[in-house]
């Protein structure tokens, strides 16, 4: 059976090496980052007005930091080899295990990891529109193209943030509740959704304004490929996986300049994220 | 305007955003292991109890099918070897002796790859791996493993195996065909 994959990328001819119970592991922190990395950077301040045309725009980056526990997994190797688990290399680790075979000149190497890097970065760009009834709309749209080895994404989502404060007048801080649902490609093989909802509250000093929230979220990823790596047929592989991180607390600061906007904030949870906005608001 | 960029928690700001932005993710860091496999041509026997009482059957199995159109593969390893039998008629309870040769293009050494003696049809009417040791009646040579290992490593187009079977059933005949496979782990270059 020949090799016949060589139109995918790097990244994804690694999972597709990998069988549906494996794969799970290697790519699980891929999983955890992009979820995190999606649910990140949507909101900046809970200080919303109650009608009136409002018009933001911001190019937000985001990063999971990536630590020594999204670079090893357990994963147990084909037969004949002893079904031993072994803790080997995810799409982030170094080089994969390697398992002594029956005779010498056979074993098994399990996957190298294919990506490295400290942060996992994305960068997307969000509209903010309102405000009626103290309620805003975000959009995030990014069709990025493939870029080296990395394969093409394109992301598309929408939510809500409508102000609490005008409920509760006098309240020294403004606070907000938003939900937030998101999808998006990644090459060939991957669709992914992410969904969180949540509260923040900031308060502003001049032109700096502090905030930080709480938000529940949930992202899933939908893996679809054919496993060409055993045995007379190839395996048609279908994955739902999900990603690790439900609860996130958020903290960090803003600037309005004159309509001139930067902000930067930590997510902790499963997994750290952080995040920094720029952009402008009419 | 660009004033702006000289406050300190501007510049940290930025300096996040730029770090975010261009962080260095590196793709394809290590040799991508891609497996491959080559499959012998099926290898059919036939034979009607008492006469003849053992066959000899051979097969070309080439081992360059692993690489297929791969180009950048940096080198090859051996993981796994197995066997299927397909179309038989015969009896689920016949065993069958003989063994499993190899021989290399350009080379006139024959290799033996297993001994079989006492084995049951039945353990290979799936594709089973040759190294399964719960296989009775079934032994593997490593001379013959390592000429196919050593096969692998020799440069591109890798060599033709010529796979020669001998076999003969106790107090049966034998209709099968039979189809040996070879899996290899193919690394390509960063």
């Amino acid at each position: 059976m020949p090799y016949t994959s060589g139109a995918q990328t790097p990244f994804e001819d690694a999972i597709k090496q990998l069988s549906s119970d494996n794969v799970k592991g290697y790519i699980q922190p891929f999983v955890n980052g992009f979820g995190g990395n999606l649910n990140s950077g949507l909101s900046h301040t809970a200080a919303i007005g109650s009608n009136g045309v409002f018009v933001e725009f911001r190019a937000v980056g985001m990063g999971m930091l990536i630590g020594d526990a999204e670079k090893l997994y357990k994963a147990l190797p084909p037969a004949p080899f002893p079904q031993n688990e072994i803790e080997t290399a995810t799409v982030f680790g170094d080089l994969g295990t390697v398992v002594a075979g029956p005779l010498p000149g056979i074993d098994y190497h399990f996957q190298n990891g294919q990506v490295r890097a400290n942060i996992l970065p994305f960068v997307v760009p969000q509209l903010t529109i309102g405000n009626v009834l103290g309620t805003q709309a975000v959009i995030r749209y990014a069709p990025i193209p493939q870029l080296n080895d990395f394969p093409r994404i394109t992301l598309l989502g929408g939510g809500l943030r409508h102000s609490v404060t005008q409920y509760f007048p006098g309240l020294p801080v403004d606070i907000v509740a938003s939900a937030f649902y998101q999808q998006f490609t990644v090459g060939d093989i991957f669709d992914a959704r992410g969904f969180s909802y949540g509260g923040m509250m900031s308060t502003s000093f001049s032109v700096l304004t502090i905030y930080t929230g709480v938000q529940l979220e949930r992202s899933t990823m939908t893996l679809d490929y054919t496993f060409q790596g055993d045995y007379t047929t190839a395996t048609k592989v279908h994955l739902d996986l999900e990603g690790e991180n439900r609860v996130r607390a958020t903290a960090g600061f803003g600037l309005n300049l004159g309509g001139f906007l930067l902000n930067a904030d930590i997510g902790l949870g499963k997994v750290r994220t952080v995040s920094s906005g720029i952009g402008f608001s009419i | 305007m660009m004033k702006i960029f000289q406050h300190p928690i501007v510049a940290v700001s930025m300096m996040i955003m730029c770090v975010l932005t261009v962080a260095g993710c590196e793709v394809g860091i290590n040799p991508l292991i891609i497996d491959g496999a080559a499959a012998s041509d099926p290898v059919r026997v036939d034979i009607d109890a008492p006469f003849p009482p053992a066959i000899l059957a051979s097969s070309n199995v080439d081992l360059d099918d692993i690489l297929s159109d791969l180009g950048n593969a940096d080198s090859i390893r051996l993981y796994n070897l197995t066997l299927l039998a397909t179309n038989t008629t015969t009896a689920p309870a016949t065993r069958v002796n003989g063994s499993i040769r190899i021989r290399m293009a350009g080379s006139a050494r024959q290799d033996t790859l297993a001994n079989f003696s006492g084995l049951l049809l039945t353990e290979f009417l799936t594709e089973r791996s040759i190294f399964d040791k719960t296989i009775s009646g079934f032994t593997v040579h490593p001379q013959g493993i390592a000429t196919l290992v050593l096969a692998l490593r020799s440069p591109r187009p890798l060599p033709m195996a010529t796979v020669y079977i001998d076999a003969f059933a106790d107090h049966s005949s034998l209709h099968l065909t039979l189809h040996l496979k070879v899996y290899a782990q193919i690394f390509t270059m960063p």
